[in-house]
């Protein structure tokens, strides 16, 4: 009995289209566990009341009550302004440095060089955000580094952190010095994977140099300039621990981006109902960034 | 005439060599300049650090390192956490990651393909979302605190890009070598195990490394969900900023051993980082 018991299962396991099942079980029910329930859970907690730091009042139905208490707040307005001002200018920064650099790179031959070049190109990608956040609030202290280089160059000490304007600069600057690794390592093997025979037979036809660029080498790359947009575009609307350390969404929250609001409702403010409705809100954005971004691309490849 | 036309092209392409050097160079000390100063700042004593015009030269010392090994506890604890959990994230992502990406690619499910869609689309969850319903669920479980708790996390957090990059690397791979290995009588696990995975060597290693990058670095959920602990290096780290003021000698000493394994590793990172990338989900 139990030698046929466990050889029919065997059988049904073997049978070519069953064990795919079994593959891809662990992964499902890891992933419904901890991405999907929480989700919902999150998605039916928006529509209620609940703060943790007065249980005294209980968690109740507030129906729409915590999406317009969100929609309503200036503090709301303030941070998705203030995350896509940053996100905007951050990637374009960073696609157009990282697609020089790029170029830059990939006029050099030797491979060598291109990999010891990479090898530190690559570290403000790989450290740590929030190592670097304190690192640059360290640098751009008022009698840090970075301002004695300034005032070599007769710009001056600036007070970094302290302003709301120059530390939207600064976090930029993080931001990007971050980032570009990426979009040029990228657009870099973009670069290395154009097959050079067009290039050989555009120069037979005398095509110049720049035509080249626009008309062959920009085409080409668009698959790789999709990815690097996407992917910094998804990555910066949500970022939360560089802004975190650098200013702590100051000063006076003017650089408070969406995730750190997001953290700063559900974790310091304990308002759970308002967090996941806000949550529930950058999502949104995000998606219909994505979406726009999308349209955009199909429109163009028409 | 001869000899003057070849000068002329010898002067431009110097100069355009040099220019392009030039913006390298510059690049690179633009990178690495932030961490050569923390370095410096680490074996300064607190007086040479903030004293205008900067010291180049000064007297070197070790006591931030000592500070920071010997007699502040926290740090040896948190790398024990920020090992032990790294790699048992990765251990496990890679594994169950593994298996279903190459489900996704071998086979059909009912949707098509929906559901790898889907996993690229779990990637644009904002992980604040995540992070409120998964410390009530942890509050709950009592697990607060521990390091299962962020090792469960970290692993959500992995599974969509190590199955999405697997599935590419997988595709790449004719299915005919298996089948041919199945017709010699071999089960579909044996000749995943047997043929195909020597084949996906670098995409398995391009995957192990962005699981244990992405868990050493991570920070909102080892900010939500620990407290003392499971506390890891990043949460140790950001702890250096205090209301009575910054030690920030012995930061910058934290800051380099903390980033020390990265640094050593980058040219070994940089090596499989952009291939994999690139070759798992551009060309998808």
């Amino acid at each position: 009995m139990n030698a046929s018991f466990h050889s029919r299962i065997f059988d049904i396991l073997q049978k070519r289209e069953n064990i795919k099942y079994l593959f891809i079980l662990p992964t499902g029910i890891f992933l419904f566990l901890t991405i999907i329930y929480p989700l919902g859970y999150s998605f039916i907690l928006s529509f209620h009341s609940m703060n943790l730091a007065k249980p005294y009042l209980g968690t109740h139905f507030v129906g729409l009550g915590n999406y317009i208490e969100c929609l309503s707040s200036q503090r709301f307005f303030s941070s998705v302004k203030a995350t896509l001002n940053y996100t905007a200018i951050v990637v374009s920064v960073q696609f157009f440095l990282g697609l020089g650099l790029a170029l830059v790179l990939n006029s050099v031959k030797s491979p060598k060089v291109t990999r010891s070049v990479s090898t530190v190109l690559i570290l403000p990608f790989i450290l740590t955000p929030v190592a670097v956040g304190l690192i640059w609030r360290f640098l751009l202290q008022y009698n840090g580094i970075i301002n004695y280089f300034l005032s070599l160059l007769k710009l001056g000490p600036v007070e970094w952190l302290s302003e709301p304007l120059s530390a939207r600069v600064a976090i930029i600057t993080v931001g990007v010095w971050r980032g570009t690794p990426f979009a040029m390592l990228v657009l870099f093997a973009g670069l290395r994977s154009l097959p050079i025979q067009i290039y050989e037979a555009a120069a037979i036809d005398g095509v110049s140099k720049v035509q080249c660029f626009r008309y062959i080498t920009l085409p080409l790359l668009i698959p790789f300039i999709n990815f690097v947009i996407i992917m910094r575009v998804m990555f910066e609307l949500k970022i939360f621990a560089l802004p975190y350390a650098l200013t702590g969404g100051g000063p006076a929250r003017s650089n408070e981006m969406l995730s750190l609001l997001g953290y700063i409702i559900s974790f310091r403010l304990f308002d759970m109902g308002l967090g996941a409705a806000l949550s529930y809100l950058i999502f949104l954005i995000i998606l219909i960034f994505i979406l726009i971004y999308l349209k955009l691309l199909s429109k163009a490849e028409r | 005439m001869g000899q003057t036309m070849r000068t002329k092209k010898g002067w431009k392409e110097m100069v355009s060599y040099l220019f392009l050097s030039g913006l390298i160079i510059g690049a690179m000390s633009i990178a690495i300049f932030p961490v050569f100063w923390v370095f410096l700042s680490s074996i300064k004593h607190e007086v040479d650090v903030f004293v205008i015009p900067p010291r180049w030269v000064f007297q070197p010392t070790l006591q931030n390192y000592i500070q920071v090994i010997i007699e502040n506890p926290v740090f040896v604890r948190c790398f024990m956490n920020s090992v032990i959990i790294a790699v048992s994230t990765t251990v496990i992502s890679v594994i169950i990651g593994s298996l279903a990406g190459y489900a996704l690619a071998r086979f059909r499910f009912w949707g098509g393909e929906i559901l790898p869609l889907s996993i690229l689309f779990v990637r644009m969850v904002p992980y604040i979302m995540l992070m409120l319903p998964l410390f009530l669920m942890m509050k709950s479980f009592g697990l607060l605190d521990t390091q299962i708790a962020l090792i469960m996390v970290h692993t959500a957090f992995n599974l969509p890009l190590v199955t999405w990059l697997m599935r590419g690397f997988f595709m790449a791979i004719p299915p005919e070598l298996e089948e041919s290995a199945m017709i010699d009588g071999c089960s579909r696990f044996g000749a995943l195990l047997r043929i195909v995975f020597p084949l996906v060597k670098t995409g398995l290693v391009t995957v192990i490394i962005f699981c244990m990058l992405l868990s050493w670095n991570e920070f909102m959920s080892a900010l939500t969900l620990t407290s003392r602990d499971a506390k890891t290096l990043p949460i140790a780290i950001k702890e250096y900023i205090r209301p009575m003021g910054i030690l920030w000698t012995e930061f910058c000493a934290f800051a380099i051993l903390m980033l020390a394994p990265l640094i050593i590793s980058s040219s070994y990172i940089q090596k499989y980082l952009v291939s994999g990338l690139t070759e798992g989900s551009v060309k998808q």
